[in-house]
């Protein structure tokens, strides 16, 4: 007959409960249940919860011999934090824990795949993309939206050296994106210089570099262009409009309420 | 029915294979590789799209091509915003509209490598005559058995006339198919054509043509 038996211990706003099994002689498919007033935190191997946990407590075969589980839960500890509910003999069952063809099993035992946070560069022209685990979001501009087909689609592969896919990639956006008139003659200036310098980098032979030092301006202007400047100049822009689009993000306007007490 | 291409070890030529294996049995290649996409690409909805919910898996075919093809996204923004445990249901959904479903999976023992071989109802292992290349199928071939994935065939890939496959047989416990070593397969694989297009006369092309009748006869089993 199995016995069990609770303790449960409180850290920083943590409760960790573990329930103790002994004398399990044959594997047994056990039934417990939290009795906390709280969420329940089942152990996680690479994200993915173990297996026999549910928000309700664990159920699973375990044994033979002595076996010990916990999970945490941010309740206080009240009484007894758990309750062995059901415990029935199962001989035949197999071992526990094997790697089984289903996809939070491979995930739990082999890891998690998906490339770390930390590994995704952030800026550029990507749209944000929510962690495997989160909903997928749909970015509010068309033009970002990868399914709708040329816009990210190029975006996607900077592995193609195609400088017209940048070209066509900036007047999609442009086309479903109305700039405001004071920002709009600057960037289309900077469109300008990052072409000349795209031309100059790309040059291969005399004819073509003498065409374009002089589409560029001349020498002179060459000079300037190859400074970091306007790369310096656009960052900058793009991490001001990002945290004024992160603090509107954060704001609402309660327009709802402010009508009707107007 | 979905057929795994892997291999322990990178560079043996699984993209090849695949490639080329769904050439012959007129399926669709699937590449896995969520974080090293290897096969020809083009515009339009990808792999990372679908497992991202915001495409569905036909609406990433590509059939414009010689192969029909579902490419893989490139960026790792992409591979983030993929989850990987969707993979199955694409492949399931994938297999209802072609009778081949041929997966190219990256190389290794995580994840990435057992979420396409639980999806799959045959495997292909590719290996290079190396000892390591050889080391790490095993390994692969290992965690193909304990996920259901059975073993159709080994292949022996980059082989020379005086290579012998009796014991790669014996040690995977399955029939060997050796691709020769082939300029003429480099030079498609690179242009993103299956070599039977290329070069119909080349030993390259007979070994994909007995790979596939392999495969087809594991299918009938």
């Amino acid at each position: 007959m199995v016995s069990s038996d609770c303790t449960a211990s409180h850290h920083d706003g943590v409760t960790l409960v573990t329930v103790q099994l002994r004398d399990i002689d044959v594997p047994t498919r056990v039934h417990i249940e939290n009795r906390l007033d709280g969420p329940l935190w089942p152990p996680r191997r690479e994200g993915i919860p173990e297996p026999g946990w549910t928000d309700a407590g664990f159920a699973g075969v375990v044994g033979p011999g002595d076996e010990t589980l916990g999970y945490a839960t941010p309740a206080e500890p009240d009484g007894q934090p758990a309750e062995l509910v059901d415990a029935e003999r199962v001989p035949d069952a197999g071992p526990v824990g094997e790697l089984t063809a289903d996809a939070a099993s491979v995930v739990r035992q082999l890891g998690d795949p998906s490339p770390p946070a930390d590994a995704v560069p952030s800026g550029g022209t990507e749209p944000t993309v929510p962690p495997a685990d989160g909903p997928p979001t749909v970015p509010d501009d068309p033009a970002l939206e990868p399914a709708s087909g040329t816009a990210v689609g190029r975006a996607e592969r900077p592995d193609q050296p195609d400088a017209a896919g940048d070209t066509a990639r900036d007047a999609t956006a442009d086309d479903t994106f109305q700039r405001p008139p004071a920002v709009g003659p600057w960037l289309d200036e900077m469109a300008r210089r990052v072409g000349h310098a795209e031309a100059l980098g790309a040059v291969e032979t005399l004819p073509a570099a003498t065409e374009a030092v002089r589409d560029a301006g001349g020498l002179a202007a060459v000079r300037d262009l190859s400074a970091a400047a306007d790369e310096r100049k656009l960052r900058a822009l793009s991490r001001r409009t990002r945290r004024l689009a992160d603090r509107r993000a954060e704001a609402t306007v309660p327009v709802e309420t402010l009508a009707a007490l107007a | 029915m979905i057929l795994t291409v892997t291999g322990g070890k990178g560079g043996v030529g699984k993209s090849t294979v695949a490639y080329n294996l769904a050439a012959q049995l007129d399926g669709v290649v699937v590449d896995g590789d969520l974080a090293m996409a290897d096969l020809p690409a083009s515009h339009g909805p990808d792999l990372h799209d679908v497992l991202a919910g915001r495409a569905a898996p036909a609406e990433a075919v590509r059939t414009d091509g010689p192969v029909a093809v579902v490419p893989c996204g490139r960026t790792l923004a992409g591979a983030r915003a993929a989850d990987p445990t969707e993979l199955a249901d694409t492949l399931r959904t994938l297999d209802r509209t072609h009778r081949w479903v041929v997966v190219d999976s990256p190389a290794g023992l995580r994840a990435d490598v057992g979420l396409p071989l639980a999806a799959a109802d045959a495997t292909v292992v590719v290996t290079t005559p190396e000892t390591a290349a050889i080391a790490d199928a095993l390994r692969v071939r290992e965690l193909a058995r304990e996920l259901d994935a059975g073993l159709c065939r080994v292949v022996l890939n980059r082989t020379d006339s005086g290579t012998a496959t009796g014991g790669v047989a014996d040690r995977f416990g399955a029939p060997v198919v050796t691709v020769p070593d082939s300029d003429a397969l480099a030079t498609a694989q690179r242009n993103g054509q299956p070599v039977c297009r290329t070069a119909p006369e080349s030993t390259a092309v007979d070994a994909f043509e007995t790979l596939a009748a392999g495969v087809y006869s594991c299918s009938s089993v």
